[in-house]
């Protein structure tokens, strides 16, 4: 018969290591997580002149274009396009309600109006009606990963595609109504 | 026909196989030249830039990978090319590089035989070189250590023998055991670019869920709460570069996506 | 005597590359720390820092920005599905977890892009006067609900002229 025996006692243990920082978790078990100052009797003067001479290698501009960062770098610059222009329209009108400034929504948009150039105005309900749509699908991808799901190659490319076509279809019937 | 043949199978018996292939082939050695633009730096000359240089390889007369094209370059061609190579099989993760854009190890990535097109060789990106293809993996090294990647138990079973562990426990180390810290993974990850000295990146979560979900380790709550501040894991935004390149087949991202609902559900 | 300089068997070619150097991808005009020396300390044999264990910042924060964002899904879709205005508390509720989601989504890129470890202070400022747009964020949401009838009327008429 295998009797497995558990020490249930609560210890402290501290070890005699000199210049350490410690940070003992008391617990049932005597594992304990601490950090251990740095003492690299191997690292030379040599070494670290070396070290500083070195040069990152290539990253961003090597790295083979694929969906799955792809489609990150543009979620997260939808997300920052979309938040810039909700915490700019929101915090102009909270400044203004504190400092009385008399901003309104309608001024708002009447200086739109007036000092956006038509172009510009047409670009940037474009941009708005597909980022829109595009950061709403991935954030819904995002929380499908989060599940555990679709979480392989496959269900990555699988899932990609269907974000792409739902936010063009959905982007392409916001920019109409 | 059949005199062809029997001529044929008369001269095979005699000469055996091998000589009549190259007597047969002799009028057809076009050499095959591949283009290969590798990443060359020189610590001993370190104000000259990082920059490309090219070479032509026969394919007729290389291996079919990478590496083999590179050791090739290397005994013919110039033999200050330094990289890191070992197994040549794909199990010793030695020779991860940056290849045609893709992390992968250069000994089980076959040359693309388009000509016309050129292979190019960087060394894993946004890592400190050393010389030419060989990356500083000391930070990596250091990543995996802190995470005590070894079984850790307050007691062992009274008979002294093993600690026993079922078969559907063992099936759950079953694609995490395989990896071969071969750092392909966690240099394609654009969260561990920006936050090297920070972010543990998917290798080293791999390994740590490994033990994380190891039935026999009994440190799981200190493991957990090592994961538990703002940078080591959850500078994770499932960007999944780190399953598509992983040359093993392995899921980083998977296992990544575990600890997160583990810690999100038992914190 | 003339020495003749023999031409090489491979041709070699070389093109300057811009190779990054530490400093690569810096925030022009913002100051930053000095770095370890090809960003590593010590030896393969120790082991990097593990940060003290902080659950705000760790597992809770991540489960609060998941609520958020499940939450976001049905009041985002709300507004384009029904036909009038949406009742004011619904607003109120897609306001705030606006204003959250997107303070969340801020913090992490300034986490990642203008971390502590490389900009020391400057994070923290960035840091604050995310929290404090927050804010003030805040107000104006409460500001459109009380005074312009929420914020799908007010989408819905900037989008319509």
């Amino acid at each position: 018969m295998n009797v497995i025996q558990t020490s249930k006692t609560l210890t402290k243990r501290y070890l005699p290591i000199a210049n350490s920082q410690l940070r003992i978790l008391p617990t049932q078990h005597r594992f304990i997580v601490y950090n251990e100052k740095v003492r690299a009797p191997s690292e030379s003067k040599e070494l670290v002149g070396r070290r500083k001479q070195r040069p990152i290698s290539p990253h961003l501009t090597i790295y083979e274009p694929q969906i799955p960062w792809v489609l990150s770098a543009l979620h997260r610059i939808t997300g920052i396009y979309l938040g810039l222009i909700f915490f700019s329209c929101t915090i102009l009108l909270g400044v203004s309600s504190i400092f009385n400034l008399d901003i309104s929504t309608k001024k708002m948009k009447d200086w739109y109006k007036r000092y956006i150039p038509t172009y510009a105005s047409v670009l940037n309900r474009i941009l708005l009606s597909y980022f829109v749509s595009f950061h709403s699908f991935n954030g819904i991808r995002h929380l499908v990963w989060d599940t555990g799901r679709q979480l392989s190659n496959q269900g990555v490319i699988r899932t990609g595609y269907v974000v792409i076509g739902l936010s063009t279809l959905v982007g392409t019937y916001l920019l109409s109504i | 026909m059949a005199l062809i043949q029997r001529s044929l199978f008369r001269f095979i018996a005699r000469r055996g196989v091998a000589t009549t292939e190259s007597a047969m082939a002799t009028h057809s050695t076009v050499p095959k030249m591949k283009t290969f633009k590798v990443y060359r730096w020189n610590p001993d000359k370190p104000a000259e830039k990082p920059h490309l240089q090219t070479y032509q390889v026969d394919l007729n007369e290389c291996g079919p990978m990478v590496l083999d094209a590179l050791l090739k370059i290397k005994n013919e061609q110039d033999p200050t090319l330094t990289f890191r190579r070992s197994c040549r099989e794909g199990i010793c993760g030695s020779c991860a590089m940056n290849i045609e854009g893709r992390n992968t190890l250069a000994c089980l990535c076959k040359i693309d035989t388009n000509v016309s097109k050129q292979e190019k060789i960087y060394p894993l990106p946004h890592m400190f070189i050393v010389k030419d293809l060989v990356p500083d993996l000391t930070n990596f090294y250091q990543q995996y250590k802190s995470i005590k990647p070894y079984l850790q138990r307050s007691s062992f079973p009274a008979d002294g023998k093993e600690v026993p562990q079922s078969i559907e426990d063992r099936k759950k180390l079953d694609g995490l055991y395989e990896c071969i810290l071969c750092a392909c993974c966690s240099t394609s990850c654009p969260s561990y670019w920006w936050n090297q000295e920070e972010y543990l990146g998917p290798a080293v979560l791999l390994q740590a869920y490994r033990w994380l979900i190891d039935s026999r380790d009994q440190a799981t709550r200190q493991r957990k709460d090592m994961l538990q501040n703002s940078m080591s894991l959850y500078r994770c935004h499932t960007i999944m570069n780190c399953t598509r390149t992983c040359p093993k087949g392995l899921n980083p991202g998977l296992a990544i996506a575990e600890i997160k609902k583990k810690l999100a559900l038992s914190a | 005597m003339i020495i003749r300089h023999t031409r090489p068997r491979v041709i070699l070619q070389k093109r300057g590359l811009s190779y990054s150097v530490p400093k690569l991808f810096q925030i022009p005009l913002l100051p930053t720390r000095k770095q370890k020396p090809g960003g590593v300390e010590g030896d393969v044999n120790s082991a990097s820092f593990v940060p003290s264990k902080n659950n705000f910042k760790g597992s809770l924060h991540w489960d609060l920005e998941r609520i958020i964002s499940m939450t976001l899904v049905p009041l985002i879709v709300l507004p384009f599905i029904t036909v009038g205005t949406i009742h004011t508390i619904t607003d109120t509720l897609l306001g705030a977890m606006l204003v959250g989601h997107c303070h969340i989504g801020f913090q992490s890129c300034i986490i990642d892009y203008v971390s502590k470890r490389v900009y020391g202070r400057i994070h923290n400022y960035f840091m604050y006067l995310l929290t404090v747009g927050t804010l003030l964020s805040g107000v104006g949401i409460y500001k459109i609900e009380v005074e312009d009838g929420g914020i799908s009327t007010v989408v819905k008429q900037f989008w319509h002229d």
